[in-house]
């Protein structure tokens, strides 16, 4: 941990965090271009369509993607940085809550995206996504019809919530998590290119199974290796855990060890089972 | 127990029930009707590979007589696909795998396919595609 200390520099966590906020800002910014011209009756179409008729269409998509998967990655960097420096012991009960909670909402959104693109590999999340919800014993039908229901109703309502959820978690950080006199004081240019760059040289795009073979997003490749061993049932849960456990280390603000602990071994047994999954 | 104290748990009472209702009306989706999928037989003779992938259907030709199998793996509903070389339904997600004719081989759906029932006809095969 000492070394740990010496080798991150002073600023990182603050960098991290707005680095985040600002990745998320501009991820909903072009989401909003975007969803004026997707429909989700015709989710492959909306997309072919933006990215050759729109102009700026296949910028603003890759924008999208890009600032999400940025936001994703820092949010997750500044969530274990927060617990190396024991923010638990300063930050408000609330402020903390919204922390652990903004992960999974972000990976939500960032998954519905996924299926929203609506090619073969979008269509295979969904489905994954949806039966494995379905799977939970008594709530798993009801949250997996309110939640994503693609069978029945194709990708409305994933579209929906992929809505609701952004504007819901940008609400929420600003409200319970971030100060915004802070953000503005903090602006730098080099993150702002470091978001649009991407964009600007790299493409994500639409593809078909490859080698018969269909992973899903990145950071869900550790379920889905989890999926060819272990009960759905167990992964659905496992997946869940993480923002329980965060939450505890302000339960057991004093005494911490067996916590982090706990989420090293969590996290590492899904690094696992992601490296098995590549 | 005060005049506001129950003014407050009435509130409760009505705010919970229009929660629950509310969430009862949005996750009740009544299931899609079966949906059937005519194939003439100028369509089937063109199978070449005794097997025809639809888009939520296999059909498989055995000798003179028909299968037919939901695409949709047991496991976690993935859409299967077909591997000619190694002659198995194989599933993109899982790495479940199938024998042509249905029969769970490995991985972790654990289950035959489901079957669909089939009418036959001289002028070709009905597929009655259920949820």
């Amino acid at each position: 941990m000492k070394l740990l200390t010496k080798l991150i520099p002073r600023n990182f966590n603050l960098d991290l965090a707005y680095f985040s906020f600002l990745a998320l800002t501009i991820c909903i910014f072009s989401g909003l271009i975007l969803s004026f011209h997707y429909f989700p009756e015709k989710p492959l179409l909306s997309v072919v369509n933006l990215e050759a008729t729109v102009p700026f269409g296949k910028f603003y998509r890759a924008l999208h993607y890009f600032s999400a998967q940025m936001a994703v990655i820092s949010l997750f960097l500044h969530l274990l940085d927060a617990l190396r420096l024991k923010l638990f012991l300063v930050k408000s009960n609330r402020g903390w809550f919204f922390l652990g909670l903004s992960l999974p909402i972000l990976l939500y959104l960032a998954f519905s995206g996924y299926i929203l693109r609506g090619d073969e590999t979008g269509e295979l999340a969904g489905s994954i996504a949806e039966n494995l919800t379905s799977s939970i014993p008594l709530l798993g039908k009801p949250i997996s019809n309110l939640f994503f229901a693609i069978s029945q109703v194709g990708v409305h309502r994933v579209y929906l919530w992929h809505l609701y959820f952004s504007f819901l978690l940008l609400t929420g950080l600003l409200l319970w998590h971030i100060s915004l006199n802070r953000v503005f004081s903090y602006l730098k240019f080099f993150y702002l290119a470091l978001l649009f760059l991407p964009a600007l040289f790299f493409y994500p795009s639409l593809k078909p199974w490859g080698n018969l073979q269909a992973r899903g997003p990145w950071f869900f490749v550790g379920a889905q290796s989890m999926l060819k061993f272990l009960d759905e049932r167990f992964v659905f849960f496992y997946l869940l855990l993480f923002p329980f456990i965060y939450q505890a280390f302000v339960i057991w603000k004093k005494n911490p060890t067996p916590l982090f602990w706990i989420l090293i071994a969590y996290l590492g047994l899904y690094l696992i089972f992601s490296l098995m999954g590549i | 127990m005060t005049r506001r104290g129950i003014l407050k748990l009435i509130g409760f009472g009505f705010l919970g029930t229009l929660g629950y209702s509310f969430l009862r009306a949005i996750m009740h989706l009544s299931s899609r009707p079966p949906k059937r999928v005519y194939l003439p037989s100028s369509e089937i003779e063109k199978i070449k590979t005794k097997l025809l992938l639809g888009e939520d259907f296999i059909l498989v030709k055995e000798g003179e007589a028909f299968l037919g199998f939901s695409r949709k793996c047991p496991h976690l509903g993935c859409k299967l696909n077909f591997d000619p070389q190694r002659n198995l339904i194989l599933c993109p997600c899982h790495g479940s795998r199938f024998t042509p004719q249905g029969k769970y081989l490995a991985g972790p759906a654990k289950k035959n396919l489901k079957p669909l029932q089939l009418s036959l006809s001289e002028r070709g095969v009905t597929i009655e595609i259920t949820n």
